[in-house]
């Protein structure tokens, strides 16, 4: 049986256990740059991260040594240490999880908002277009963000490729005029998804200021894997680039690496969209289709961390310019995809 | 064990003589300094390592050193169930700077805990293993010090301590494929 011999020396040293141990989660997350441990949302250097940790552990340990009590007489066995230390490290978890997710950075929406375009809202498709200054005929790109994600997420890429010259639609995942959707507020189902990037490429074509032979696509998470489908369907498409594409229904799990933009909650939210999206995944099979896309400028960015199911062939593949998921809002995958515009539109 | 007790004069003779040093051996010899920042180091273990494959590497590590822990504890209860010796200022006149524990001096419980740690980390990660065995060492050296174990009872805890974790590490064939369940629920929560 556990004998915690006094109250107060065991709750002092639960405090110094948990005390310790966010200091040790504070400096790992400014080394490893996990945004979700961070008690100050990632901001600033990452000194400041070394820093506030080593205070949490120093301070720690002097409140300790200062403030308790028989220390230095018979006390606390290993196994009551060990008990202890074991509630101290989840105490410190839950107050770091539940203090990084308070401070994470949210999207900046006004700049968000500037960077949306004009809305687009037809029975086919709903979202927003950047179009350049200037006369036309200009390439064209069709943006599809993650599952799940609004178009107005894809603002600051779309801003960007609008600077390069390029029309930019960013378009929605329910469409403005499905009641189906609408009503249960839920995404396109297999195969009314498939529509979705047809629906972007024709509104496209039908704009004075596109040139009608380079018009591309790019997709994010599953929207990757829709414009691989839609690739190798459509000869009208004349590049397509992958962001992070799922491809197989049950990715190689992120874990902790989801940590690294996101809070906790951002992230179980992230994991619990991603199951529920895993039978569309494997209904699209884009893997499949991969073969069956005609020669032309194609490109997979792909984290580095989770190995692709099977050797591609007829595909370029990169890695992600940061080991992070491929969020739009991230400035090296924005300029990325901006420079291989460029060079194959 | 005459060589026993001639070393044991011979780091002990220091303590009593300088108030700076014996604060800091006293700080050390405790039960909380020492093992608890051990314990902080495979919380910091866990989160380690840039790339999934190196992470995953390390907490490996951290479960193959907490499942030693349990082995090399359990291995301790048995062998003070067996055998008892008494403590050095029982027998002795000793410069005591630690109060009087009561139970077996051999095998001495801090280098078996501080070993089984360190070794375990070691064996797989060799830049950390050296602060971890540092930090057996010292708290070894201090329970010498402060006059609460013969060099022979930490030299033994180190042993069964050590051994335990190296013979553990021998059974990854069977151990690998648990902790892989483990890192697959961690993983699933974030945390792996």
């Amino acid at each position: 049986m556990l004998n915690f011999v006094s109250a107060r020396l065991a709750l002092s040293y639960l405090l110094l256990c948990a005390l310790s141990c966010i200091g040790v989660l504070q400096i790992q997350a400014a080394r490893q740059r996990l945004v979700g441990l961070s008690l100050w949302g990632g901001r600033g250097a990452r000194w400041w991260g070394y820093a506030a940790g080593l205070l949490f552990i120093i301070g720690s340990f002097a409140g300790f040594y200062a403030f308790t009590p028989g220390i230095f007489v018979p006390g606390l066995a290993g196994s009551e240490l060990a008990v202890l230390f074991a509630a101290g490290s989840i105490l410190a978890l839950v107050v770091t999880l539940t203090g990084a997710s308070l401070a994470a950075p949210r999207p900046d929406r006004a700049a968000m908002e500037a960077d949306e375009g004009e809305v687009v809202a037809t029975p086919q498709l709903r979202g927003w277009i950047h179009i350049p200054q200037g006369s036309g005929p200009l390439p064209a790109l069709c943006l599809v963000p993650e599952m799940g994600s609004s178009a107005g997420d894809l603002g600051m890429v779309g801003a960007r490729l609008r600077t390069l010259g390029f029309v930019a639609l960013s378009i929605d995942w329910m469409k403005a005029g499905d009641p189906w959707a609408q009503a249960q507020g839920t995404l396109p189902r297999y195969p009314d998804a498939l529509a979705l990037v047809p629906a972007g490429v024709n509104y496209l074509l039908h704009l004075p200021e596109v040139d009608e032979g380079r018009i591309g696509v790019i997709g994010f998470g599953l929207g990757g894997d829709l414009v691989l489908r839609a690739a190798a369907a459509d000869e009208q498409i004349a590049a397509a680039l992958a962001v992070s594409p799922c491809l197989t229904p049950e990715p190689c799990d992120p874990g902790l690496d989801l940590l690294r933009n996101r809070s906790f909650w951002q992230a179980v939210r992230w994991r619990r969209r991603r199951k529920a999206q895993s039978a569309l995944v494997e209904q699209l099979n884009g893997l499949a289709f991969l073969p069956r896309i005609p020669p032309r400028p194609l490109l997979m960015l792909h984290p580095p961390g989770s190995p692709l199911p099977v050797p591609l062939t007829g595909v370029e593949i990169r890695p992600l310019p940061d080991p992070q998921m491929g969020l739009p809002r991230d400035q090296e995958v924005a300029q990325v995809i901006g420079c291989w515009c460029e060079e194959n539109l | 064990m005459d060589w026993d007790w001639a070393l044991f004069q011979l780091i002990n003779g220091w303590a009593g003589r300088w108030p700076l040093l014996d604060g800091a051996m006293r700080l050390l010899v405790n039960d909380y300094g020492l093992t608890t920042a051990m314990s902080l180091g495979l919380v910091a273990l866990w989160l380690e390592g840039r790339g999934r494959a190196k992470r995953e590497r390390n907490q490996q590590v951290v479960l193959m050193t907490i499942l030693s822990l349990l082995a090399a504890n359990l291995l301790l209860k048995l062998c003070n169930t067996i055998y008892f010796r008494p403590r050095p200022f029982h027998a002795h006149p000793v410069n005591l700077l630690f109060y009087h524990p009561t139970d077996s001096s051999l095998p001495s419980n801090a280098a078996t805990v501080g070993f089984a740690l360190a070794v375990s980390v070691w064996l797989r990660n060799r830049g950390a293993g050296l602060g971890f065995i540092l930090a057996a060492l010292l708290f070894g050296s201090a329970r010498i010090f402060c006059g609460v174990h013969y060099p022979g009872d930490v030299l033994a805890g180190a042993l069964l301590g050590g051994g335990v974790a190296y013979a553990l590490s021998r059974q990854s064939r069977w151990l690998d494929p648990l902790f892989d369940i483990a890192l697959d629920i961690a993983r699933r929560m974030c945390l792996a």
